[in-house]
């Protein structure tokens, strides 16, 4: 049982070989600027990787940044990932480049939130410590 | 005033010369690079010129007080409401030493002695995607409208050295470049293109050894001699680890491979331009104009001593260098500045600090890129724009190869339509506007030579600083150059986000995000298993036994010690013309080298 005053963990990362890592590291950077435990995974992880390392290190939140255009297929995946390792409780966030019609479908599927190019750092940061529940 | 003077004592020339401090001489030594050449300043004429200003500055008090912004550039150097012949006295500033003429040290003029008026830059854009067949239909295309020199671009499994059926390419085959993974795409890709008439940039990193050797295998094939061969390869591996990220083996193997590249290629394929250090990437970081050029100078001088320390002479390496650089549109003035102090400092890295003897040494190629950090997704149309003016500066700065940023940029990859438009930019700024008829026109500006001098000493001081952490590889290794990227990124995005950096149409006249009016390109999902199917074929078709026997032989050259005596290019040529794929070449350096782990650094 969490304690309320236990940091919100988030483990950040990029799936897939796309390597602009700029997006990811400035989000990392300003949820742990407030005050949250980031683990950032890096770049060219699978989806297995992924969870598997959500898992072992009990995190409350998934980021995800793709911007190869993989972001239906890597969605579903790790959808079904969590779903498979019982961690349907963990927050799956997905950023990146996608077309704006594909954020419903994301929602839809599961995503608990999609976040395009320009999106403000602070409303990312606000959007988990109201998500997440401590 | 003539030049004896200023040899008057250590100290009076030592704390004039701030920006040459970090040649450690000896006090009662100075270099003859040290003494001025030209005084160009009468220092009574100068003393008018000041009360003058004075004069003005406080007939126009009331006027200076609506002033409320701080003026500094990103790198904190204070921006003056004017400059004068004063900045240019206090610089020390020296004509023949700061500037001379264009072809002449320290090049700050540009590289050649008439510049443009015998023909504009080499208009290069870059464009290709999906396959062979895509690809080849759209450079016969920009051939047909007036591009250059084509570009290979790749997709990212290519990029990484992965086949298509590799876990990790799953959902990229084709997506951002062309996919190429054996000689016979390369062969498809270049199908009715004369390779011998015209230059290649080769936008590999971690496998630009096989993507070179596919290029040299397809001339030869032709029966054309390689070493008329001209061409890039962006071979730039150290900023790949910090700001790009394609790497694939440790740093150093990495460097190993790149540099053999460098050392073969120099003495058999003279035309290639073995390697492009970026600043790009670093400036798509936010990272600012000392820091980009410092860093891509750091990647340089890294090359240098690993070339030298194998017995390569730096006089046959040298002349094959360019520079990648990146030019922003948000700091038009201070753009050029940077390129010009790169030029100066590079000329005299070479020549003092290498030792090189050959004049091309010295000389700052330049194959100049507008950023895309710089483009912005609502209203695309708008980045036109934004590459006019990257392009506008990039000639200023004399670059010798051109490319600009399309419009599509935030949006996804641009097909046809959006790069012509790119390519007319630069023609109408080369052939309609006027600015090629005279050499290095803005020169002599009271500003722009005043930033000049100051990045040029504050690029040597991050130099010092860098040489002071045990330079470029080391810095990568423990994550230094990582966490100041990822500071400078942050802050940007701030500034963006605050309003104080503006980008019209995102923080300033927004009207909603808009869409293209080019077509983007959309890669066809069963590519994928396309590509995946061309490799069975291939893997059924070619000689199994010669490909086995090469990857043997490059085995054994990999487990062997760095020297000039296990250079990588010949096993590398012979597996590729086997018909390897880069996967398999990849495979085996990866197995005996081990992958690359990146530092923690958030």
């Amino acid at each position: 049982m969490k304690s309320a005053i236990s940091k919100i963990r988030v483990l950040t990362a990029k799936p897939g070989l796309d390597g602009h890592d700029a997006g990811v590291l400035v989000v990392s950077k300003a949820l742990k600027d407030a005050g949250m435990e980031v683990i950032y995974l890096g770049i060219h992880q699978t989806p297995e990787a992924i969870v598997e390392a959500a898992l072992q290190e009990d995190v409350d939140v998934i980021g995800l940044s793709i911007l190869s255009d993989a972001h239906m297929a890597i969605s579903e995946r790790m959808l079904d990932l969590l779903k498979e390792r019982g961690a349907k409780n963990i927050l799956l966030l997905v950023g990146g480049i996608y077309r704006a019609e594909d954020i419903p479908k994301l929602k839809k599927m599961g995503v608990d939130g999609a976040f395009p190019p320009d999106t403000p750092l602070d409303s990312i940061v606000d959007f988990v410590k109201t998500k997440v529940k401590k | 005033m003539g030049p004896r003077e200023y040899e008057r004592s250590a100290e009076t020339v030592d704390s004039r010369l701030g920006n040459r401090a970090h040649h450690r001489a000896p006090a009662d030594k100075i270099p003859a690079s040290e003494v001025k050449e030209t005084q160009m300043f009468d220092e009574a004429e100068l003393k008018k010129i000041a009360a003058a200003q004075k004069k003005w500055e406080s007939e126009n008090k009331g006027e200076f007080a609506k002033e409320t912004k701080e003026f500094v550039t990103q790198e904190g150097v204070p921006l003056k409401r004017v400059y004068t012949p004063l900045d240019l006295a206090a610089k020390n500033f020296d004509y023949l030493k700061d500037m001379g003429f264009p072809g002449q040290y320290p090049f700050t003029r540009g590289n050649s002695p008439t510049m443009y008026r015998t023909k504009p830059w080499t208009m290069s854009q870059i464009g290709a995607y999906g396959g062979a067949k895509e690809t080849n239909k759209l450079w016969k295309a920009l051939l047909a409208k007036g591009v250059n020199i084509f570009y290979i671009l790749q997709d990212m499994p290519s990029q990484c050295g992965y086949d298509p059926d590799h876990p990790l390419s799953r959902g990229e085959v084709g997506k951002v470049g062309i996919s190429l993974f054996s000689l016979r795409d390369l062969e498809k890709a270049f199908e009715g293109i004369d390779v011998g008439a015209i230059p290649v940039q080769i936008q590999a990193n971690t496998d630009a050894a096989v993507k070179v050797a596919m290029w040299l295998a397809v001339a030869k094939q032709r029966g054309i001699d390689i070493s008329k061969l001209r061409g890039q390869a962006q071979n730039d591996m150290l900023k790949e680890y910090c700001a790009r990220n394609t790497y694939r083996f440790p740093v150093r193997p990495a460097l190993r491979l790149s540099t053999d590249l460098i050392s073969y290629c120099a003495k058999h394929v003279p035309g290639l331009v073995t390697v492009g250090f970026q600043t790009y990437p670093y400036g798509e970081r936010g990272a600012d104009r000392v820091l980009q050029a410092a860093y891509c100078f750091a990647d340089a001088i890294e090359y240098m001593n690993n070339m030298v320390s194998k017995g390569v002479d730096i006089d046959v390496a040298a002349p094959t260098f360019n520079f990648f650089t990146g030019v922003n549109p948000e700091g038009f003035f201070e753009e050029l500045a940077k390129l010009r102090a790169m030029r100066k400092v590079w000329a005299k890295l070479m020549k003092e600090r290498f030792k090189a003897k050959d004049p091309r040494s010295w000389m700052l190629r330049q194959y100049i890129h507008g950023q895309g950090v710089a483009m912005v997704r609502p209203q695309p149309v708008n980045n036109i724009t934004r590459s006019a003016l990257a392009c506008l500066v990039a000639a200023f700065a004399g670059g010798e190869t051109i490319n600009l940023i399309t419009q599509v940029e935030a949006w996804g990859v641009p097909t046809e339509e959006a790069i012509t438009v790119t390519l007319r930019t630069q023609q109408i700024i080369g052939f309609e506007s006027g600015i090629c008829n005279v050499a290095d026109p803005l020169a002599g500006s009271y500003f722009i030579e005043s930033l000049t001098c100051e990045y040029e000493k504050r690029i040597w001081k991050e130099l010092d600083d860098l040489d002071a952490h045990g330079g470029m590889v080391k810095a990568i290794e423990n994550g230094y150059i990582q966490s100041k990227l990822l500071e400078a990124t942050y802050k940007r995005q701030r500034a963006i986000e605050k309003g104080d950096l503006v980008k019209v149409c995102l923080n300033k006249f927004y009207e909603g995000e808009g869409k293209p009016n080019v077509a983007i390109y959309s890669c066809d999902p069963a590519f994928e298993k396309e590509r995946i199917n061309d490799l069975k074929e291939l893997k059924k078709t070619r000689d199994n036994r010669k490909v086995r026997r090469a990857l043997d032989d490059l085995r054994v050259v990999a487990k062997m010690k760095e020297s000039k005596d296990s250079n990588l290019m010949p096993p590398v040529i012979a597996a590729v013309e086997a018909y390897a794929t880069t996967g398999e070449i990849c495979g085996v350096l990866e197995q005996v080298w081990g992958k690359f782990e990146q530092p923690a650094f958030v």
